[in-house]
Formats: C-alpha cells, structure tokens, sequence
C-alpha cells in the first residue's frame, strides 16, 4: 500500500476549485450567459467530478486486497441509487403531468 | 470446563478476523448508508417545490455561510487523510493532532450547520411549515446526525491512539473511521450541489 502526501495536497486543491467553481455559478448564474437549465447541469457535472476526487485521492478502499468486491458492491449501489432517484423523479413528473387538467 | 472458556475469552486465544474483511463489511454498511442517503435526496428533490405558501429555498439559503461549511468540510476530509498518513507512519503525536484538528473543523461545521437551522425555525420555517421544509430538515439532519456520530467515534479513536500501541488491527479500525469521515464530506458534496446549489438556482 502506497500513502503519498502528494496526492492527499493534488486531491485538496482540486476539491477546494471545484467547491469555489460551482460557488461562482450558482450566485451568477449569467455570468458566462447560459440559461438556468444549463448553470444547472453544469454544477451537477462539477458535482461528479468533485466527488471522483474524493472516491481516487481520500476514500483509500480501491488500494485494500479484494479490490474488485469492494468496487463491486460500490458499482452495484450506485446503480441502485440511479434507479431510486432517476425513476422517483420521473414517475412523479408525469404523475403530476397527466393530473394537471 | 472454565478453564477452556477462560482461554477462548483470553487475548491470546481471540482470533481476529483478518483486517480486510471488516474493511469490506465496514464498505457494505456505508453502501448501504448510501442508499438511505439516495432516497432522503430523491424525497427532497420531489417535494422541492411543495412549499405550501411559506419560504421557499431563495428566500431561507444564506450561501456564504453554505460555503463556509462545505469549506470546513472539505479541509477536515484533508487533515484526516493527513492523520491516517501519521498512523500509517506510526507518528501517533502527529496522528492525535491532525485527527484533533478535524475534530475541531468538525464542531466548528455542526455549529454553523445548528446555528442555520435555529435561524430557520426562528423565521418560522420550521420542519412542520410545508413538504419541503420536512424534506430539507430530514435530508440535512440525517447527514449532521452522521457528523456527530463521527465526532464521537474521532474522540475514541484519538483516546485509542494516545492508550494503545499501533498494531494492525487498531491501524484498522483508525481506518474505519477516517473511511466513514470521507464518506460523509462525499454525501455533503451532493447536498451542497443539489440541495443547495441546484435549491436556489431553479
């Protein structure tokens, strides 16, 4: 197992950047005129790549023996988490959608 | 008879699970964690709207004081991977005052984070005022309930450096708790954007 200083710093600075980044876009939204949608999806992408950060330079569990169980289980979550969040906010749209007369 | 459970109770005759399997069920827990997490945010993202005439997230959200938790939060996941690197060098003085310092980052986020939420309830927007409130406090809530959690299991853990000599099995469980620390700064990475960020824009 490798523990580097360097990585810990290299995976601070870039959490600090994209906090300040996506900081900046939500109090101006105009600032590089996209409309709202668009700051919207951009934050969440700044989202996914801040929390990648912190999966590769804190969470140490992909160095661990038993690399593909604990990636595994990880992988299997995060589709469970996509069908909980992504199918309760689409069935409910069109639940409201279709009652709206 | 009590002889022999004498010996199976005695340090010498406990035999340990080998460190990376409680790693791995630790890892199972906090996935499971996860998904609790998952359904608090996909409530929160539904009910967003539902304000029942009271305060919606434009008018309650402070942002500066949102940044300065993220902030702190973010500082505190640094100084405890700085405190795991002290154990992993058997610095135990280095590992308590590291660990020490996230302790303090993290009083220092559950203050602001209380002191918001007193604030809200101040202006009558309570968890009882409408769907979205409740949706808020409860998504919120659980992920500062973790912090304290955290927080106790830190000063254990620093009262388990300073006692104990740094064998595998104690390496393991500082482990433990730096990992479940990490996790909740990644929980709060999507409160932040979702809640926060995303709450204010649309």
């Amino acid at each position: 197992m490798e523990h580097k200083l360097a990585s810990r710093i290299t995976g601070f600075i870039s959490s600090l950047v994209l906090t300040l980044a996506a900081y900046f876009i939500i109090i101006n939204p105009n600032f590089f005129s996209v409309d709202i949608k668009t700051a919207v999806l951009i934050i969440f992408i700044l989202a996914l790549i801040q929390s990648l950060v912190q999966l590769v330079f804190f969470i140490d569990i992909w160095k661990e023996e038993g690399f593909l169980w604990n990636i595994g289980i990880f992988i299997s979550t995060v589709s469970i988490i996509f069908i909980i969040v992504f199918f309760s906010i689409w069935i409910i749209n069109h639940l409201n959608y279709n009652m709206v007369t | 008879m009590e002889e022999a459970s004498d010996v199976a109770f005695s340090d010498a005759a406990v035999i340990e699970e080998p460190s990376d399997t409680k790693v791995f069920g630790f890892w199972v827990y906090l996935m499971t964690d996860l998904v609790i997490f998952a359904a608090l945010f996909a409530c929160f993202i539904v009910l967003r709207g539902n304000t029942f005439g009271g305060p919606t997230a434009r008018d309650l959200f402070n942002l500066p004081s949102v940044l300065a938790e993220t902030i702190i939060l973010l500082t505190s996941s640094f100084t405890c991977s700085l405190g795991m690197l002290a154990v992993h060098r058997q610095m135990k003085n280095w590992a308590i005052i590291w660990f020490f310092l996230t302790f303090l980052l993290g009083a220092a986020f559950l203050y602001i984070e209380l002191s918001e939420f007193a604030d809200f309830v101040n202006q009558g927007a309570s968890w009882q005022r409408s769907a979205f409130l409740s949706s808020f406090f409860t998504l919120v809530g659980t992920h500062g309930f973790h912090i304290t959690i955290g927080l106790l299991w830190m000063v254990v853990m620093m009262f388990h450096i300073a006692l104990r000599p740094l064998k595998e099995h104690s390496i393991s469980r500082i482990f433990r708790m730096a990992l479940f620390w990490h996790f909740l700064d990644f929980v709060w990475i999507f409160i932040f954007t979702v809640v926060y960020g995303i709450g204010y824009l649309l």
